[in-house]
């Protein structure tokens, strides 16, 4: 009982202390893309970005003059099983701002800047820590609970564009104490915190190339995640208690990450209405480091050990390659300019087979996507469009076996749906 | 969880100024402003300015403050502002009416820096860990006619709630499962004004109170032994519901004064402190925060700007301003382990503004300004508990059979203190 204690006393401190974590820092657009016409494109508009939503989807295309405003909405169903159980997901759904603005400096000069931010519905983050060994869709269930703020400035020079920006992003790093003590009065709680958050911010660079009917475009993000270096001390002082004593408890690593990117995209106008885009993304996974933090524990409380510490090795996921294809259709309707727009992509599974305690599930997905964008003409003196895409992830069912039968969830199968749905409206002054 | 606070309100420009006018006129700007330091003194006067204007401008503090013979600083002393303001181009019945704002405060290095100090800290909380923090607000202003300006702003702000829970797991060691939301929380400014003549501007700006909402249910479960721990704080980082009058003439061209007078609600505020509630293998132990310590607080604020050298390449102004602000602590309710320290404050501004037309822009203004806040010396003496049960507004030592002796409190026997702070503030506004 006295050790149960002790150790209980331990985990409190830890508990509290893990409460003052952060995670869960990849995104939704890094799933779906950002806005109706990335998602309907799958994200091989690359070469061929709306300006709108450039910061975040293309830097290099930023400098485009005119004056641009983009709300939307985007909300995912979703439908992951693990065998043949539905795992339920956090409702993934969130408003996406974006204004980018550029203006001609010479005949052959363009500049401009552009901020794209995306706001989940229900909470501007989710920190979320699994036990390790339970199952969980990694790409999934952290990704799509963070906001996001890129912002990007951008030039082009005769057929050549360059954009380059950062994503902010936050580390945290400080103390929670709490005390629990005795005076001549009786029991008394305090408690006092110092963290804080440094800056984090991730590179956003792009380049573009406009030879007219034919763009070839590159992008790099570089990768996003969250430093943590948190620790938790307890002091008991309380007359004839077991647990009288201090427990520091430090959390430290690295988590929700979302890997560095690379991008290479083209654009073929065959004709004055058709436009093919396709685009190659390799996502370095590998780099990803432990998704658990590493926890030490000093214990002062007459116990032995009194230290104990847990580290976690890297998760050892594997690079993805992803190729994108597009194709949209400029047509009219009713003497409105409007755009159709479908989409096909593959999405490897950066998880490799489990072999160990942890049990995630992953594989890989056909990803198909559908859109249409509409001009509804001027309103005071501002020209306005309307997006709408549907993206639908089709995960193709995998099993996991692993090498002991005695090891937490040894066989199980994964696989199934998201569909995703975006709207936008678009304000432009030209 | 704290760490989860992306943005936040008001405070520094709450309790300096926002940008080297604003803290050399120590803030009575409410009737005058319709820059981009308008989403936070008027929201309202937006929408009586014309064109776009950008500002930068950087903050820096220097701490006199002291308490018990020991210098306070003010952490993270230094930050950037940014200050935007421009036409919305719409056509027809909303043509020239409608302008949008977005002011910014950054620190250098951070986000923010979230700091609970230990209930018997010595300690001004009325300038403690108020200013470290990201500052956001983007306002719309709407003109239904030429002299009226209505505006609104929102600080947005997170709190977090969530379980979280502690077992052994499959994997025989600690696992832990949390659910930590940071959802998002609003503060609204809210601002009227009205020039019914040119040379006269009143104004009604109303800012919501706001703090960082955190609450953290810690549960765990050990060979049967229920453990908990409830960590909470409704108001961290907290400003109080502030309502601003003011006025504004301007008897000639070089010449504009303004008076405002504010009222702000402290005594809604919880206070500084951490909340924690345990339960850890049987042992239930509260912590109890003070209770009718804070209260409402007064101000008034003065401010002229004089433009008193002017040529066709150039115009030279001074800012000077004056004002004074009641306690936000009951001096009459004597604290316990506390040592919450406050006193009355006279703020004096003074500044100068040079505006170049023409050379970026349709203008480049530069300017600096300076604030000393003085807070006056107060002293409160302590109470000793001389029989066990012991009133919360007393001290009292370890020994329960000698309660009022071997007192450490920090506060003890007379909790003292005074100072200033001074705030510099220098930067560059271009119009568009």
């Amino acid at each position: 009982m006295r050790r149960v204690g002790r150790r209980g006393a331990m985990l409190a401190a830890c508990a509290v202390m893990l409460a003052g974590t952060r995670t869960s820092r990849a995104t939704s657009p890094l799933l779906f893309g950002y806005g109706p016409q990335s998602t309907a494109l799958v994200q091989s508009d690359l070469a061929s970005t709306d300006p709108a939503a450039s910061a975040y989807t293309n830097p290099a295309s930023a400098y485009e003059p005119g004056t641009r405003l983009l709300a939307g909405h985007a909300y995912t169903w979703t439908s992951l099983t693990i065998d043949d159980r539905a795992m339920p997901l956090r409702g993934i759904a969130g408003t996406d701002l974006a204004f980018q603005l550029g203006r001609r400096v010479g005949r052959q000069w363009q500049i401009g800047g552009a901020v794209a931010a995306h706001l989940p519905d229900e909470s501007l983050a989710q920190v979320s820590f699994r036990p390790g060994s339970e199952p969980s869709f990694v790409r999934f269930e952290p990704s799509t609970q963070r906001a996001v703020a890129d912002a990007v400035l951008a030039a082009r020079y005769a057929v050549l564009s360059a954009g380059a920006g950062v994503s902010v992003l936050a580390d945290a790093r400080g103390d929670v104490r709490f005390l629990l003590g005795q005076d001549g009065n009786g029991t008394y709680a305090d408690g006092s915190t110092n963290v804080e958050l440094p800056y984090r911010l991730a590179p956003l660079v792009g380049v573009g190339v406009d030879l007219g009917p034919v763009g070839l475009a590159g992008r790099f993000r570089g990768a996003q995640a969250v430093g943590l270096d948190l620790s938790t001390r307890a002091d008991v002082s309380v007359t004839g208690n077991p647990l009288n004593g201090t427990t520091l408890v430090t959390v430290a690593g690295q988590s929700g990450y979302a890997p560095a990117t690379w991008d290479i995209g083209a654009r073929w106008n065959p004709s004055r209405k058709l436009r093919l885009t396709g685009a190659l993304q390799l996502a370095r996974w590998s780099r990803a480091p432990s998704n658990t933090a590493d926890v030490a524990m000093q214990v002062r409380l007459g116990l032995s050990p009194g230290q104990m510490e847990a580290s976690f090795v890297r998760p050892s996921l594997r690079d993805t390659l992803s190729p994108r294809w597009g194709v949209t259709w400029a047509t009219e309707l009713a003497d409105r300019p409007v755009e159709l727009r479908a989409g096909y992509a593959f999405s490897p599974s950066p998880v490799p087979e489990q072999t160990g305690l942890t049990t995630w599930a992953d594989a890989p997905a056909h990803i198909v996507g559908l859109g249409v964008g509409a001009g509804l003409g001027q309103a005071w003196g501002v020209a306005l469009r309307a997006d709408v895409a549907a993206q639908l992830w089709m995960l193709r069912t995998r099993t996991f076996d692993k090498p002991s039968d005695v090891l937490p969830f040894a066989h199980y199968r994964a696989g199934g749906h998201l569909f995703d749905v975006s709207v936008a409206m678009e304000a432009a002054w030209r | 969880m704290l760490t989860y606070a992306p943005t936040s309100g008001a405070s520094v420009w709450e309790v300096f100024g926002f940008g080297p006018e604003g803290v050399a006129s120590v803030s009575a700007k409410a009737a005058t402003a319709s820059d981009g330091a308008s989403v936070f003194y008027n929201p309202g006067g937006l929408a009586l300015g014309r064109g776009t204007q950008i500002e930068l401008s950087g903050t820096g503090m220097l701490s006199w403050l002291e308490t018990q013979g020991t210098t306070q600083p003010i952490h993270d002393p230094t930050g950037g502002s940014l200050a935007v303001a421009t036409d919305v181009p719409l056509e027809g019945p909303l043509a020239d009416r409608l302008r949008v704002g977005f002011g910014a405060y950054a620190l250098p290095s951070k986000l923010m820096r979230l700091q609970m100090r230990p209930g018997t800290d010595p300690f001004f909380p009325y300038y403690d860990n108020r200013t470290q923090r990201l500052t956001v607000i983007p306002a719309i202003a709407f003109r239904p006619a030429r002299w009226v300006g209505v505006g609104v702003g929102a600080n947005v702000l997170a709190g977090v709630s969530g379980p979280v829970d502690v077992r052994e797991g499959q994997s025989r060691g600690l696992e832990t499962l949390i659910q930590q939301d940071v959802r998002t929380v609003a503060a609204w400014v809210a601002g009227l004004r009205v020039a019914p003549v040119p040379e006269l501007d009143l104004a009604l700006t109303f800012r919501q109170s706001f703090g960082v909402p955190f609450h953290v249910l810690t549960t765990a479960n050990v060979a049967g032994v229920p453990l908990r721990v409830e960590v909470d704080t409704a108001e961290a980082l907290y400003d109080p519901a502030v309502v601003v009058v003011a006025g504004a003439v301007q008897p000639s061209d070089r010449l504009r004064l303004e008076v405002d007078g504010s009222w702000s609600r402290w005594s809604a505020w919880r206070g500084p402190l951490l909340s924690i509630d345990t339960t850890v293998s049987a042992l239930s132990l509260a912590s109890h925060s003070p209770e009718g310590l804070f209260r409402d607080t007064w101000a008034v604020r003065g401010a002229g700007q004089w433009w008193f050298a002017q040529s066709a390449d150039a115009r030279l102004g001074a800012i000077v301003g004056v004002g004074y602000e009641t306690s936000m602590l009951d001096t009459t309710v004597r604290q316990g382990r506390t040592n919450f320290i406050d006193g009355p404050k006279l703020m004096v501004g003074a500044g100068t503004t040079a505006r170049f037309p023409g050379l970026v822009g349709r203008a480049l203004s530069l300017s600096v300004g300076a604030q000393w806040q003085r807070v006056a010396a107060t002293a409160q003496d302590k109470q000793v508990c001389t029989s066990v049960p012991c009133a919360p507004d007393t001290l009292v030592g370890p020994d329960t059979d000698r309660p009022g002796e071997g007192i450490s409190n920090p506060g003890y026997p007379t909790l003292r203190g005074h100072g200033g702070v001074f705030v510099l503030s220098a930067g560059a506004r271009v119009e568009l």
